[in-house]
């Protein structure tokens, strides 16, 4: 599922931006899926890796600069090293998507069901 | 192989009767020598240019499983019936294409499976965490206790699935079902087990016995009950239910956000949240990577930044879907830079390696070349040239944005290409005509009709005349926007080589709001009346109507784009380039709209040749080429000029080639490319020639200039502009934006689709337009009276 699709089921899902909602809650509601999405990828990530892959991984993470200067790329750097290793994992991608589709579903679900 | 089809079989399935089946189907010899039937290259094309066209693949991207389940029927109806050695080599490719589509499909049901029982929310888990607490299960490993259940779990998906087609209402069902086996259906079940069969037999043979029990019977039985209950209420509901009321099920903000973040740290510290293992049973993961990817967001966190900073950190990284695939590698080619960087950041490399500091900073601010010394100046100023240590990493930092910004003044890039495949203008200064169209010739036809696979499409493009392609002019009454679409002519429809021909040229894919080039068409010249009028500045996404709202802390599209000034009825809503990371306006740019000068502008780090798209104080637009850039009014940098100067003072018509290498080029060169799922749209030209004041638009199939040379040096060149002139190739300006990011364009106007009145919702707040990091964009269209 390329981010193209990602996007328009996260949008779909959740009945975003079609004017259901204030416009700064369909936004929160965005931003925090997009959070969620990111915490599910790592997961992924870590739990398909093998310890020595997943320990190069760790150091090169742990080494990036943190500098304030590299606002963005704080966020930027590990995520496009994490994604990369994509690529070392059998069926990472489609296992991925996948799982971030049922992910996104579950979520919905839970979120419909949650009584406040 | 030039035999016309009949229409009703003029589809790449039926197109087979007219294959060379033997080029679909190879021999393989085995390490004993023996032989066997295999795909070929071919054939597995073949079998994908099937499934692009017959699968149904909707518009979240979800293929039809019945539409599957017909291909693969369709295929075997091919050979069944018929033994193996009778088997010609048509029988042959559909037994093989059978076998194949079918692994593929079950391997894809394995692994949708496993995603819907590992994903960490997936209510499988409550039924996983109830079999733990059992006295028989709590010894085994959490992780071999999910793996003993996948089989289990594995077939009441398998069942849902049978039945209910809607992905997230099969999610649904399922979380019912493991909703009612969590709450009391395992631990009755297990008691009962315990006294019928007194913990007898391995335990993963009993995890299926468990589940059934746990449902009360049969598996099968049991699960089509609720299944049929399920569809049974749900198409009652469909008939019972208004519409409106399908609007309550919206689910609330704070159902998802329980308490709205509205600061920097707080819509970080909700990232951290959603990445914390905050139940390590029913996760069943380890940790440590997530703790050590939580540790450095934390170093954000602490550094208490700006509400823009998180903005961009959040943007960059969340918002518009980057998260996947060539987001990272088209986001770096914005900061390569052009030539001249990098031969700089070769001198300084090999030069200062090990230099003191002092002697370094005595070479970049005395060096003769004003770019490298302004630039080295505001190096200085902004980030302190002390803290360098090697020459080589103030090169780097200097030339590929390594600080954060881009700042040697020729970011925009446009290098010209060298190699073969750059287009020329060598057949085209002397004397050329305007392309009038030609009916296509017998022979073309036939080398059309042969196409059956991306190679030839690709060979068949490189060389295509424009003229084959038929002009259809017309004037929107309205607007007196004058359009020319070239368009494919009848001879290359409804053939085989169709779906591939309009496959590599983006055809079915659109933009992010499902703009595409009307059908069959492959370029757009666009005239705009005198009335027109056209801004520049921070790029509104006008289509996404909550973007400014987040960019502008409050203010909406409505009133960014009305500070903007920019056209009441917009025709076209131009992507330039995203924002950089510190300033409010890109480096190169003037805004005078808003009093902003980039801090490259003002020192005159800018490459000479650099091609700018101005706007005057009275929305008139035009191209030019730095320093010969008008004094006053906005001026944007185009990052690809198209028709530059040479060394020896000759303008040469020549593809960037940091465009030709970019990964999604790369991709085209290599007949990879995926428009489904890339989502590149039509690509806008800008085309000016300052000898005449002429000036259009021309938006192209994504990648044309890298598929037909021909056809796109012909579009530039031998298209007219309104007053029935050609352009003088000598000096005429051609540029474009970011390519990359043709996907944002919003452009009805140029497709011909007429213009749309802008009603954006409006919160009545000025936009700290200074203070936001802010994308650029061009628009065009009219101010109504």
């Amino acid at each position: 599922m390329a981010n193209f699709y990602l996007d328009r089921r996260i949008k779909d899902r959740f009945k975003l931006f079609q004017g259901l909602r204030l416009a700064a809650d369909d936004q929160a509601i965005y931003e925090e899926i997009y959070s969620q999405v990111y915490g599910e990828v790592l997961r992924f990530i870590e739990a398909n890796l093998d310890p020595d892959s997943l320990a190069t991984l760790l150091q090169e993470i742990t080494e990036l600069p943190d500098s304030e200067g590299d606002s963005a790329n704080l966020l930027l750097k590990p995520y496009s090293i994490i994604i990369s290793r994509l690529e070392g994992i059998e069926d990472g991608q489609a296992r991925l998507e996948f799982q971030l589709d049922h992910f996104l579903n579950n979520l919905l679900i839970q979120a419909q069901n949650k009584h406040l | 192989m030039t035999e016309i089809m009949p229409q009703s079989s003029m589809d790449p399935e039926n197109a087979a009767s007219m294959l060379d089946y033997f080029k679909l189907v190879t021999r393989k010899i085995s390490g004993n020598g023996r032989a066997s039937n295999v795909l070929s290259n071919l054939g597995r094309t073949y079998i994908e240019a099937i499934l692009v066209d017959k699968a149904g693949v909707d518009l979240l991207g979800y293929a039809d499983r019945s539409a599957l389940n017909v291909i693969v029927a369709n295929f075997k109806s091919h050979y069944q019936g018929i033994k193996p050695k009778d088997r010609t080599d048509e029988h042959r490719f559909y037994a093989l294409a059978t076998k194949s589509l079918e692994m593929r499909l079950k391997h894809a049901d394995q692994l949708d499976t496993k995603a819907a029982l590992e994903a960490s929310n997936s209510p499988w888990n409550q039924v996983l965490g109830k079999i733990y607490e059992l006295p028989e299960y709590n010894n085994v490993p959490p992780a071999l206790l999910a793996q003993m259940f996948i089989p289990a779990g594995g077939r009441i998906l398998k069942e849902i699935r049978q039945t209910i087609k809607d992905p997230l209402e099969q999610d649904r069902l399922f979380s019912v079902i493991a909703t009612e086996l969590a709450t009391n259906g395992i631990t009755q079940a297990a008691a009962k087990l315990s006294l019928d069969e007194n913990n007898s037999g391995a335990k993963s043979h009993r995890a299926d016995k468990l589940i059934e029990a746990a449902l009360g019977g049969n598996l099968h039985v049991e699960l089509s009950k609720r299944i049929q209950a399920t569809v049974i209420s749900s198409v009652l509901n469909e008939a019972v239910v208004e519409p409106v009321q399908h609007e309550a099920d919206i689910v609330p903000l704070k159902k998802i956000v329980p308490e709205k973040p509205r600061s920097l740290k707080e819509r970080l510290e909700s990232l951290l949240r959603s990445i914390t293992v905050e139940d390590i049973k029913d996760r069943l993961l380890p940790s440590k990577f997530v703790s050590a990817v939580r540790s450095k967001l934390e170093k954000i966190v602490s550094k208490n930044w700006k509400l823009r900073t998180i903005q961009a950190a959040l943007a960059g990284v969340f918002i518009g879907g980057g998260l996947f695939g060539g987001s990272y590698q088209s986001s770096s080619l914005r900061l390569v830079s052009g030539d001249e960087g990098k031969h700089y950041l070769q001198e300084t490399w090999i030069a200062f390696t090990g230099a003191s500091k002092q002697a370094l900073k005595n070479a970049v601010f005395n060096d003769p070349r004003p770019n490298i010394s302004a630039a080295a100046a505001l190096f200085d100023e902004k980030e302190g040239i002390e803290k360098i240590i090697v020459g080589g990493q103030l090169g780097y930092a200097m030339v590929t944005g390594g600080t954060g910004e881009a700042i040697m003044g020729d970011y925009a890039i446009d290098t010209a290409a060298t190699d073969s495949q750059a287009v020329t203008t060598e057949d085209v200064s002397a004397g050329a005509e305007q392309v009038v169209n030609q009916p296509v010739p017998p022979e073309i036809v036939a080398e059309f009709d042969d196409i059956i696979g991306f190679k030839q499409a690709r060979d068949f493009l490189r060389n295509l005349p424009l003229s084959y392609l038929v002009q259809e002019t017309s004037t929107d009454p309205l607007t007196h926007i004058q359009t020319t679409k070239y368009v494919l002519p009848e001879e290359f429809l409804d053939k085989p080589g169709t779906v591939i021909i309009k496959k590599l040229l983006g055809q079915e894919s659109g933009t992010l709001f499902n703009q595409q080039l009307p059908e069959n068409t492959v370029a757009i010249v666009t005239d705009f009346p005198t009335n027109a009028v056209a801004g520049v500045g921070p790029f509104v996404m006008t289509q996404e109507r909550s973007y400014s709202v987040l960019t502008y802390d409050g203010a909406s599209s409505g009133d960014v784009y009305a500070q903007s000034n920019y056209p009441t009825s917009l025709a076209a809503e131009i992507w330039i380039q995203n924002s950089f990371k510190r300033d409010p306006i890109r480096p190169t740019d003037r805004w005078e709209t808003f009093g902003l000068t980039g801090p490259e502008f003002s020192t005159g780090a800018i490459r000479t040749g650099a091609l700018y798209v101005a706007v005057d104080s009275q929305g008139s637009w035009s191209l030019a080429e730095y320093p010969n850039v008008p004094a006053t009014g906005n001026l944007v940098n185009l990052m690809f000029s198209f028709n530059q100067l040479n060394e020896n003072g000759q303008r040469v018509l020549s593809v960037p080639k940091e465009l030709m290498s970019e990964q999604a080029a790369r991709a085209v060169q290599e007949g990879t490319a995926d428009f489904l799922t890339d989502s590149a749209g039509p690509s806008p030209f800008f085309r000016y020639d300052p000898s005449t004041g002429n000036k259009d638009f021309i938006t192209i199939s994504p990648f044309l200039y890298l598929y037909s040379n021909q056809a796109f040096r012909e579009l530039i060149f031998q298209t007219p502009f309104a007053d029935g002139s050609l352009p003088n190739p000598d000096t005429v300006l051609v540029g474009a934006a970011d390519l990359a990011f043709a996907s944002r364009e919003y452009v009805p106007g140029l497709l011909g689709e007429g213009v749309v009145d802008m009603d954006l919702p409006v919160n009545g707040r000025m936009a700290d337009i200074s203070s936001s990091l802010n994308h650029t964009g061009f628009y065009i269209g009219f101010n109504q009276p």
